[in-house]
């Protein structure tokens, strides 16, 4: 295109707008002309209310394809199973680890509890049973480690349990 | 005629009316004849212009631009008064339109640019990543800070600048002062 000194440019210059533009509003002269704001959104409106029943349709069959994508890998192994040379056996692996939860005495934990709380004697001869027990919920964070401290025995001990 | 060479560029031109802006304008659009200029104020008789119906519309630029400049790709594009479309933030930037002239401008091969009367009334995005502002005298106190914070010494020397001079920064660090632009070809005193 040549361009051309003093050329005046206007609306009607946008071809390609203004078809998309009528197809849209299915109206002429919609773009630009006056009145033509209503008629482009009935238009849009228009075009909205046949188009929101097609994009739940596609959603729906977006969804069965995902299900279906869901089930694939079971598919998949079936077909394996199915077929005549079966795959090598997986390469032997050590045999599990099972970790067996340490077996401990709730008497002895307790008893070295009381054992921990027997020091208290020694500060005050005349604690009462309230006020060691209060003192024994304050002072868990001290009367914790202590047990941990005694663990090793505990478990030790733990055949005689 | 300039000594800026703007080919591919994005830049802005700031100045109040009468400051010499529009004048400045025509001689960027005499630098050559495949240009296009969208003129809401009808002020570029003689060039090639673009006048929109809806002198305040967004969505007319957008369309002129996606519709003409893109497919068209005119050496040199500018739109004057850019303040009615190009609303500072937190507005965003007319899509499609003006972001796809900032993101795409260089690989269209079309430099554009932007007249406005004051930095402040456009979006932040299209001074700060043009490649070259020019200022023409302002003493306004925000302008001053915004000019400030592009270049360190650039409100200072708008603030003192004789009339129709105006300052340049380029890349954001080379900072000049120009002496006013000649006689454009179609001058037309608005």
């Amino acid at each position: 295109m040549t361009p051309n000194f003093g050329e005046v440019l206007t609306r009607a210059d946008i071809p390609g707008l203004v078809d998309v533009a009528r197809s849209v509003s299915g109206v002429s002269n919609a773009v630009g002309g006056s009145g033509g704001g209503l008629n482009d959104l009935e238009g849009i409106l228009r075009l909205l209310e046949r188009a929101v029943p097609l994009f739940e349709q596609a959603g729906a069959t977006l969804m069965k394809m995902r299900a279906m994508d869901a089930q694939a890998p079971e598919q998949q192994q079936q077909v394996m199973v199915s077929t005549p040379t079966p795959p090598p056996p997986p390469a032997p692996s050590p045999g599990p680890t099972v970790i067996v939860a340490p077996k401990l005495s709730p008497i002895k934990v307790y008893s070295a509890a009381l054992g921990a709380l027997a020091d208290l004697e020694k500060m005050d001869p005349e604690l009462s049973i309230g006020a060691a027990l209060k003192l024994a919920r304050d002072y868990k964070d001290m009367i914790l480690p202590m047990i941990e401290e005694k663990l090793p025995e505990l478990l030790e001990d733990e055949p005689n349990a | 005629m300039l000594d800026i060479d703007l080919t591919n560029k994005s830049f802005v031109i700031c100045g109040q009316k009468g400051t010499g802006k529009s004048w400045l304008i025509k001689s960027i659009l005499d630098s050559t004849p495949n240009h296009i200029v969208y003129d809401p104020l009808s002020e570029h008789d003689g060039y090639r212009r673009y006048i929109p119906e809806d002198r305040d519309s967004q969505q007319e630029l957008s369309d002129m631009i996606v519709g003409i400049v893109v497919p068209q790709r005119p050496s040199l594009f500018i739109i004057d008064e850019a303040n009615k479309y190009i609303l500072p933030k937190p507005s965003r930037l007319p899509r499609p339109g003006v972001a796809d002239l900032l993101d795409f401008s260089r690989h269209y091969g079309v430099a554009w640019g932007c007249g406005m009367r004051r930095p402040v009334q456009v979006h932040s995005d299209v001074l700060e990543l043009a490649a070259v502002v020019f200022a023409f005298q302002s003493s306004g106190k925000n302008d001053h800070g915004y000019y400030e914070d592009l270049h360190v010494g650039m409100g200072d020397a708008v603030r003192n600048l004789q009339d129709h001079q105006f300052v340049v920064l380029q890349g954001g660090k080379d900072l000049s002062i120009h002496a006013p632009v000649e006689m454009p070809r179609h001058p037309s005193y608005t």
